[in-house]
C-alpha cells in the first residue's frame, strides 16, 4: 500500500477489519508484527506516536478525542503542540522568548479557523456544540498540526448530508490548499467513491481489492466481503 | 464632534458626491480609522487614507478593463470593505453599482444582469464568482469577474477574471505612471450622476430597479441629520444585506459623509459577538433582529441561576411596567426613578454590556411594525428604540421618531427636507431632494410613482393632529371581507407575529364571510418551550402539530382577537408543517409575505377551512437549496380560534 503527496486514499472493509489497526500501526500506537512503515522514504516502524507527530502525520479520531471543558479555539491551538517548544526558561521570561511564538501559533490556528469557517464557535465549549462541528474541529485541530499526511478516522460518521457535504469540501480543499495527503477511513461509499483518487478494500486484515474507487466497489469479492455474498447463496 | 473637525468634515452641501467626500476625509483626518474588519480573529483597520487609495486603484483598475459612465457592476457577497470600495469606485466612474443579496438564487441575478447588461461582477468569494460563471454558460455576457478571496479560486480557467489584489495593483500603476490621474477620478462623477442602483422589495411582482443618484443620498442623509437620526463620526456595524437601501444609506451614505467608523463583521454568523466587541453607538435593525435578540436574551435568563432569574424578573417586569405607563402618557414616581437607577447595576447595565448595547445612542428599526413587547423591553432596559419609515425611492431616509416623543403605532414626522401628504386615495406622498428620478427602464411604473414630483409610495397611512404619521400597510393590500368590511391583513399578521412563538402567519379572508390565519410556528422558541415541558418532537412539521403546540398558538390567536374589531377576528387557523421561505418565494429576501404565492400553494388548506374541515392533506413542495425540488405529505390540523 503507498500514498502519494496530493492523493486522497481511501479505506474500507466492514467492521473489525482491520482498519483502525492499521492506523495505530502507522502512527506508533502499537508496532506491526510484519512489514514496514515508510514515510517520505524513511523507515518509522515502531517509532513513538509523539515522533511520528512531529514528522508531520495527523490524524483523527473515530470516536471524537475532544477535551471537553476547553473551548473550540484552546483544542484547536492543541494541535500546534508539535512546533510549540515550552520550557522553563520561555515561560519565566515570556516577553522576551515566548510571545512572537505565541502569537505565530494563534495566526497559524486563525488560518484554520477560517479555512474551516469556525469563526462562528471559536469561543464556544466544545461540550456544546453540535456533533459535525466538534468532527470539524477535530479535523482543525489535525490541520493545525500542518502535516504532510494526514488520517481521517470516519470524519462523516454521524453527519447529515449537508453536513458531510462540507466535509467532503474541506477534504478537497485540504488536499489542494495545504498539499497534505489524506488517509481517509469511511463508510459512506458514496463519500469515498466520490472524492478519493484511489482506494483499497480489507477484509480480516487481507488486502483484498485496491485500485480506483470505481473498479474496487464493483470486485466482487468487496460485494462479498461488504453484503456477505457467500451467505445470500446460503 | 471636536470644534476643530468642524470646519473639514463634510458642510451638508449637496451638490457634490460621496468621492468628493471621501478624498476630503482623506485629507482632513487621514490617520483615522474609516473601516475595521474581523479577519482571522484580529480587528483590522483602514483609514481614510488608504480607503481612497484603495477606492481609486479599484476604479483605476476597473478603468483599464473597459468600465465606461454607465456601465453596470453587478456586487456579489456579504458586507466586505472591498465590495464597498468597488461600488464606491464604480459611483466614481459615473458607473452603477449593483448590489445584490449574497443567497440570491441564480434567477434572480440572472434577471439583474438582462436588466442592466451588467458586464462586470465584483464577487466576494469562490460561491459567488460560480454563480456568475453558471450565467455564463446560461448565455450571458459578463466580461470580467472580480473576486476578494481567492480561496479556491487559483486553478479556475475562466476568461476575464481578476483577482482584487491585481485589479488594484494594476490601478496604483497607472495612476502612479500618470495615465489615469487622482483628480480626475475624484471631480469625475456629477451630483445628479448614479450612485447606486439597488431594487425595491418587490413583495408586489418584480422588483424594480431604482437608481439613486449623490445627490438623492446625500439629500437623505442630510435630513436625516438635521432630525438628529446621527451624529458625525458614529461607531457602526455593517451587516445588513448590502443589497438592501438601508445598508447603503447608511453605511456608505452617512458613514462616508459624516465619516462613521465602519465595522464590518466577521461572518454573518459572528454579527452577535462582533456587536458586543464594538458596542456601536448606532445600530440599524429590522423588527425581526430585535425580536431575535430579545429571544435570546430570554433564552439566556432561562439557563441563568435561580437567583438570577428572579432578580432580573422582578427589575425587568417593574420597568415594562413603568414604561406601558409612560407611553400611555402616565408619569413615572420618584421611587421608581430610584428602583430604576439600581436596576441599571443589577440588570440592564448588565445585559446591555452582554450585547454591547451600552454605547448605543441611536437604536433603530425600521422595514415594518414591530411588537409592541419587543418595543417596550428595549425602552425598559434603557434603550432609545426608535421607529423610522422609509422606501428604497426616497434614499431611505423619510420619517423618524423623535427620542423623547415616541409612539408604538406611529412612526414620528416627516424629516427636515421632506413634505409629506396623504392623497384623497388615502395614499401616503413623499417630496424631496432624497426622492429618485424614475424606474430603471420602466417608464409606465415611473409614471405611476412620480407624479409632478411626488412619490407615491404605494403605502396606505394618516397624519395625527400633531403631525406624527402612521402606516397601515401597503394601499394595494387593504382587502374586503364578503361581508364588506375593509383590513389589511398585513396588519393583523404583524400583531400575530409579536407572539414569540409565531414566526410568520398569513390572513386570508378575501371575499370570505370570516378570517383565518395560517401560521409559522418559530422553531426555536417553541422548541425551547417544548423542551421545557418534556414534549418531544422530531422535525418542525411534527412540532407544529402537537396538541400542546397548536393550544399554544391559538391562545395567541385570541390574544390578538382580543385587539380585533368583532368582524375581522379570526375565525379558524393552522399550524404549517414549514416555516415560509424565500427559496420557495413564499417571502421576499427581507421577509415580506408574498401573498399570491401563498394563498396558490396552501390553496387545498383555505379550501378546507372555509369548508369547515377539521383535518387537511397537504402535498407540499418543497426547494432544497441545491435547486431540487421534492414532495412532502402531511396531514394539518384546522383549529378553531
Amino acid at each position: 500500500m503507498r500514498i502519494e503527496r496530493g492523493e486522497i486514499f481511501g479505506l474500507v472493509g466492514p467492521n473489525g477489519c482491520g482498519k483502525t489497526t492499521l492506523i495505530n500501526a502507522i502512527t506508533g500506537f502499537y508496532p506491526p508484527q510484519h512489514g514496514t512503515v515508510r514515510l517520505h522514504g524513511r523507515d518509522i516502524t515502531g517509532l513513538a506516536p509523539y515522533r511520528v507527530a512531529r514528522l508531520g502525520v495527523a490524524r483523527t479520531f473515530q470516536n471524537l478525542a475532544l477535551f471537553n471543558g476547553m473551548s473550540v479555539l484552546d483544542n484547536i491551538l492543541l494541535g500546534r503542540h508539535v512546533h510549540m517548544k515550552p520550557s522553563v526558561a520561555r515561560t519565566a521570561l515570556y516577553w522576551w522568548l515566548a510571545r512572537s511564538d505565541e502569537c505565530a501559533n494563534r495566526a497559524a490556528v486563525e488560518d484554520v479557523i477560517d479555512f474551516l469557517q469556525l469563526e462562528g464557535v471559536r469561543d464556544e465549549l466544545v461540550d456544546g456544540i453540535p456533533i459535525g462541528l466538534k468532527k470539524r474541529v477535530e479535523l482543525a485541530r489535525a490541520l493545525a498540526a500542518e502535516p504532510s499526511f494526514l488520517i481521517l478516522d470516519e470524519p462523516m460518521a454521524g453527519m447529515n448530508q449537508e453536513e458531510k457535504e462540507y466535509m467532503a469540501r474541506f477534504i478537497l480543499d485540504a488536499r489542494d490548499e495545504r498539499n497534505v495527503a489524506v488517509l481517509l477511513i469511511e463508510h459512506h461509499m458514496d463519500v469515498v467513491t466520490g472524492i478519493c483518487n484511489r482506494m483499497l478494500a480489507l477484509n480480516y486484515g487481507a488486502m483484498i481489492s485496491s485500485g480506483v474507487p470505481a473498479d474496487v466497489v464493483t470486485d466482487p469479492r468487496v460485494i462479498e466481503a461488504y453484503i456477505g455474498g457467500a451467505h445470500a447463496e446460503n | 464632534m471636536r470644534k476643530t473637525e468642524a470646519a473639514s468634515a463634510w458642510n451638508l452641501d449637496t451638490a457634490t458626491t460621496l468621492i468628493r467626500i471621501l478624498a476630503r476625509n482623506a485629507e482632513a483626518f487621514p490617520d483615522r480609522v474609516a473601516m475595521r474588519e474581523k479577519a482571522k480573529g484580529i480587528w483590522k483597520e483602514t483609514t481614510w487614507r488608504q480607503l481612497l487609495d484603495s477606492v481609486l486603484g479599484c476604479a483605476a483598475g476597473l478603468e483599464s478593463l473597459g468600465f465606461r459612465a454607465g456601465d453596470t457592476i453587478l456586487v456579489l457577497g456579504d458586507n466586505r470593505p472591498r465590495l464597498y470600495a468597488g461600488m464606491l469606485a464604480a459611483g466614481a466612474l459615473c458607473g452603477h453599482a449593483l448590489p445584490a443579496f449574497a443567497d440570491a438564487t441564480l434567477d434572480e441575478i440572472s434577471y439583474f444582469v438582462s436588466e442592466s447588461a451588467a458586464r462586470f461582477a465584483l464577487a466576494e468569494d469562490q460561491e459567488q464568482v460560480d454563480k456568475i460563471i453558471d450565467l455564463r454558460r446560461q448565455g450571458m455576457v459578463i466580461d470580467h469577474i472580480i473576486y476578494d478571496d481567492p480561496r479556491g479560486l487559483a486553478a479556475y480557467p475562466h476568461a476575464g477574471l481578476v483577482s482584487w489584489d491585481a485589479l488594484e495593483a494594476k490601478g496604483v500603476e497607472l495612476l502612479a505612471s500618470g495615465d489615469i490621474s487622482r483628480e480626475d477620478l475624484i471631480g469625475r462623477a456629477q451630483p445628479e450622476g448614479p450612485v447606486v442602483f439597488v431594487h425595491s422589495s418587490g413583495s408586489t411582482g418584480r422588483p424594480k430597479g431604482v437608481v439613486l443618484s449623490h445627490r438623492n443620498l446625500l439629500e437623505g442623509v442630510r435630513n436625516a441629520y438635521r432630525a438628529g437620526t446621527f451624529d458625525y463620526g458614529e461607531e457602526i456595524l455593517a451587516y445588513l444585506p448590502i443589497a438592501w437601501i438601508g445598508d447603503f444609506a447608511v453605511t456608505m451614505g452617512a458613514g462616508v459623509a459624516l465619516h462613521f467608523t465602519i465595522n464590518i463583521p466577521e461572518r454573518q454568523e459572528t454579527v452577535l459577538h462582533n456587536l458586543r466587541e464594538i458596542a456601536p453607538t448606532f445600530y440599524l435593525a429590522a423588527p425581526r433582529s430585535w425580536d431575535n435578540l430579545l429571544t435570546t436574551i430570554q433564552v439566556r435568563m432561562e439557563d441563568s441561576s435561580w437567583l438570577k432569574k428572579r432578580i432580573y424578573e422582578a427589575f425587568i417586569a417593574a420597568a415594562i411596567a413603568a414604561e406601558r405607563r409612560k407611553l400611555v402618557g402616565g408619569q413615572v414616581s420618584l421611587k421608581e426613578r430610584l428602583l430604576h437607577q439600581l436596576g441599571e447595576w443589577l440588570v440592564y447595565g448588565p445585559i446591555k454590556d452582554q450585547f454591547g448595547l451600552t454605547r448605543l445612542r441611536g437604536a433603530f428599526t425600521g422595514g415594518e411594525a414591530i411588537g409592541e413587547d419587543t418595543f417596550i423591553f428595549y425602552r425598559a432596559l434603557g434603550i432609545k428604540l426608535r421607529q423610522l419609515y422609509a422606501q428604497t425611492e426616497s434614499s431611505a431616509y423619510t420619517a423618524i421618531q423623535s427620542p423623547d416623543e415616541v409612539r408604538l403605532h406611529t412612526v414620528g414626522r416627516p424629516l427636515p427636507g421632506v413634505d409629506l401628504k396623504i392623497s384623497d386615495g388615502g395614499e401616503i406622498l413623499v417630496r424631496s431632494g432624497s426622492v429618485f428620478s424614475g424606474y430603471f427602464k420602466q417608464e409606465e411604473a415611473t409614471r405611476n410613482a412620480l407624479q409632478d414630483h411626488w412619490l407615491h409610495t404605494g403605502d396606505a397611512g394618516y397624519l395625527e393632529p400633531d403631525g406624527h404619521l402612521v402606516v397601515l400597510g401597503r394601499l394595494s393590500d387593504v382587502v374586503h371581507t364578503a361581508r364588506g368590511q375593509r383590513y389589511i391583513p398585513n396588519y393583523i399578521e404583524n400583531r400575530l407575529k409579536f407572539s414569540p412563538y409565531i414566526k410568520d402567519a398569513a390572513v386570508i379572508g378575501r371575499g370570505r364571510e370570516a378570517l383565518a390565519a395560517l401560521i409559522c410556528i418559530d422553531l426555536d422558541a417553541v422548541g425551547l418551550w417544548a423542551e421545557l415541558r418534556g414534549i418531544s418532537y422530531v422535525s418542525y412539521a411534527d412540532l407544529s402539530q402537537k396538541p400542546e403546540v397548536i393550544d399554544l398558538v391559538g391562545a395567541a390567536v385570541r390574544q390578538v382577537n382580543s385587539t380585533l374589531p368583532e368582524g375581522l377576528q379570526l375565525r379558524h387557523f393552522v399550524c404549517l408543517h414549514k416555516e415560509f421561505d424565500a427559496h420557495d418565494g413564499e417571502i421576499t429576501r427581507t421577509r415580506k409575505i408574498r401573498r399570491h404565492v401563498v394563498e396558490a400553494r396552501y390553496k387545498p388548506i383555505i379550501e378546507a377551512i372555509y369548508d369547515g374541515l377539521n383535518k387537511v392533506r397537504m402535498n407540499a413542495q418543497v426547494t432544497y437549496e441545491t435547486g431540487e425540488v421534492g414532495l412532502i405529505e402531511r396531514t394539518l390540523s384546522v383549529q378553531e380560534a
